[in-house]
């Protein structure tokens, strides 16, 4: 006995309805679901697993820099500005182009850089630093994140455009 | 009064960054970004994870947190829930786009709302 024919007199025995419904429609069903469903569980699974890689690689950087409460926090800076220029390069490249899967796509940028930078050490680290006395290192490391972390995301754009730009040139050889 | 890091809270660290990650993502789903808007999802989840670090900022101050629950909810559910390279590469698409009001909300709005928030969050809790 063949397996697909296993698989259907098993189906049969676990479920008498199987009968009545025709089958066509079960068909249908079916390959909704491998259509939708796993898809979209795929890229939330995709999303769970980036958040651990990005987590881990802030957690060693905070771990390999060192910091205090009344520091300029230039470990959590330098994860931010890294993030948002490989955000940016991704938007102008990978995530321009609907070629690859979503799931790869959303677990790259929303899972891995996503989960890697971090806004609440950001407002955190203000509020210590300010409770601290230490109001003129908060007011620099607000401008630093705001004018590095644009700057940051045009420069990765700007690499990624650069680097689209040497692919399609060599896709017109 | 610095986290032990032992594998099982570097493991917790992990798995509760995983968790905010999936937070954020279903946050964008349910608000998904419409085309020269604000992106109210992340600036959402920006406040609530910022307020979310205030407060267990505040409660560490006050050894109501262990110096491994601070490690565990601070860097990992409001690090992964909160995010940085999507806020600042959105606005630069929205200066890409000359929507120049929403690219300015976006800054001001997200920095006002989430310093806000956490110094709330810290007042609050400690």
């Amino acid at each position: 006995m063949s397996t697909a024919a296993h698989r259907g007199l098993a189906r049969t025995r676990a479920s008498p309805l199987v009968n009545v419904v025709p089958a066509a429609n079960t068909g249908l069903t079916r390959a909704h679901h491998k259509g939708r469903y796993p898809q979209r569980m795929r890229t939330l699974f995709a999303v769970a697993v980036g958040g651990v890689i990005g987590t881990a690689l802030r957690l060693a950087l905070d771990l390999v820099l060192p910091h205090s409460d009344r520091d300029f926090p230039l470990d959590t800076l330098l994860i931010n500005l890294l993030g948002s220029c490989a955000l940016g390069c991704l938007a102008a490249t990978f995530l321009a182009h609907h070629t690859s899967p979503d799931w790869l796509r959303t677990g790259l940028s929303t899972g891995v850089i996503g989960s890697f930078t971090t806004l609440s050490a950001v407002a955190v680290s203000l509020v210590t630093l300010v409770r601290n006395g230490e109001s003129g290192v908060a007011t620099l490391y607000l401008a630093a994140s705001l004018c590095g972390g644009l700057g940051a995301a045009v420069l990765g754009h700007a690499i990624g455009a650069r680097l689209r730009g040497y692919a399609d040139d060599e896709a017109e050889r | 009064m610095t986290s032990a890091l032992t594998p099982a809270v570097i493991a917790t660290v992990l798995g509760t960054g995983a968790a905010g990650a999936v937070g954020r993502y279903l946050m964008m789903r349910v608000l998904p970004v419409k085309h020269g808007r604000v992106p109210l999802a992340i600036l959402l989840v920006n406040t609530v994870g910022s307020g979310l670090a205030g407060v267990v900022v505040g409660f560490a101050e006050r050894s109501v947190l262990s110096p491994d629950a601070r490690l565990i909810l601070l860097t990992g559910l409001c690090g992964a829930l909160t995010t940085f390279s999507t806020w600042t590469v959105d606005t630069v698409r929205l200066i890409r786009e000359r929507r120049y009001l929403p690219a300015a909300f976006n800054i001001a709005g997200t920095t006002v709302l989430a310093v806000g928030a956490a110094t709330t969050g810290y007042l609050l809790a400690r």
